[in-house]
């Protein structure tokens, strides 16, 4: 067997394979597939105690970080802010008479341009009436 | 590979390649509790790396990664060793840089063991033969010799313990 790159090439390790299973085939020691699986279990366990634990630090360092802005987040002077109309200055503008007449005439001259458009249908239906 | 999707089918798996992997190691590191590390290693990254493979040859897939970390352990191993007189370095476990790998018979390593094994003080000694030489599970010793399966299950691990410092002893000798 000769060793390239450190590892086996391709062609060692068939030869290796081919004179194991020839000549030197022994068998594994007892239990051996139950040693394994507790193993592959032991691994499984300690990969989902470390996710586990990097997912805590996570959720901690959001924690301190959202506490942190809390605490560090500059001050805001109350006279910088525009002041806000109140809710009756708000609900203060009503509209006029004059304005809501306004309105009503202008719904007038759209339904009269409707009317006119669609060949004076409304007209002949007034006149039945 | 579909053969490793599930735990069930993983351990199908496991009993198909047990033997070719356990062998392979064994030639590669002439270490009976070497061996059967590593080829516990090489089933473990097999399990965790089953999205990597092509899906071409499982095979040789897995006797690559066997044949790597067993490689990977020679190289430690060396590393490891404290350089004292030349005749001290056991021979068994350098690797000289562009120089051929050992052969190591795995015949040999076995009767190695099986020396070992008889070197062992009662009760160690029987259960030892029991469960290295002749493969037996501690549920098939312990009714054998009408103990109880946690009394075996101790007296192998105590056994497997006393193997290892008298086996590395002996491998060092060589």
């Amino acid at each position: 067997m000769s060793v390239e790159n450190k590892y086996l090439t391709d062609e060692a390790l068939t030869a290796l394979i081919l004179e194991v299973e020839e000549k030197e085939f022994v068998s594994a020691p007892p239990e051996f597939v139950s040693d394994v699986m507790a193993k592959i279990t032991k691994a499984e366990e300690k990969r989902k105690t470390v996710e586990f634990r990097r997912y805590c630090i996570r959720v901690l360092g959001s924690v301190a970080a959202a506490i942190a802005l809390l605490f560090w987040m500059p001050d805001i002077e109350p006279k910088e802010i525009e002041e806000l109309p109140s809710r009756q200055e708000l609900i203060g503008k009503t509209i006029t008479r004059e304005e809501a007449l306004d309105d009503r005439t202008f719904f007038a001259k759209l339904m009269s341009n409707l009317n006119q458009e669609m060949g004076g249908i409304f007209n002949e239906a007034e006149k039945e009436k | 590979m579909e053969n490793i999707d599930s735990k069930d089918s993983f351990i199908k798996f496991v009993q198909q390649y047990q033997n070719l992997v356990f062998s392979i190691c064994l030639k590669l590191t002439g270490d009976y509790f070497a061996a059967e590390d590593l080829a516990q290693e090489t089933f473990l990254a097999a399990y965790q790396h089953k999205s990597e493979f092509d899906g071409e040859n499982e095979k040789a897939w897995l006797c690559r990664i066997a044949s790597n970390k067993c490689i990977d352990y020679q190289r430690a191993a060396a590393r490891r060793m404290v350089p004292t007189l030349e005749e001290e370095l056991p021979k068994a476990h350098l690797i000289e840089r562009n120089e051929p790998l050992r052969s190591i018979l795995n015949q040999e390593v076995m009767e190695e063991l099986r020396v070992c094994c008889h070197a062992l003080s009662p009760p160690y000694d029987e259960i030892a033969n029991l469960y290295f030489l002749e493969g037996k599970t501690a549920k098939e010793i312990a009714e054998q010799l009408g103990a109880n399966v946690h009394t075996v299950q101790t007296q192998i691990y105590r056994a497997k313990e006393k193997l290892k410092k008298s086996y590395r002893k002996e491998l060092l000798k060589e």
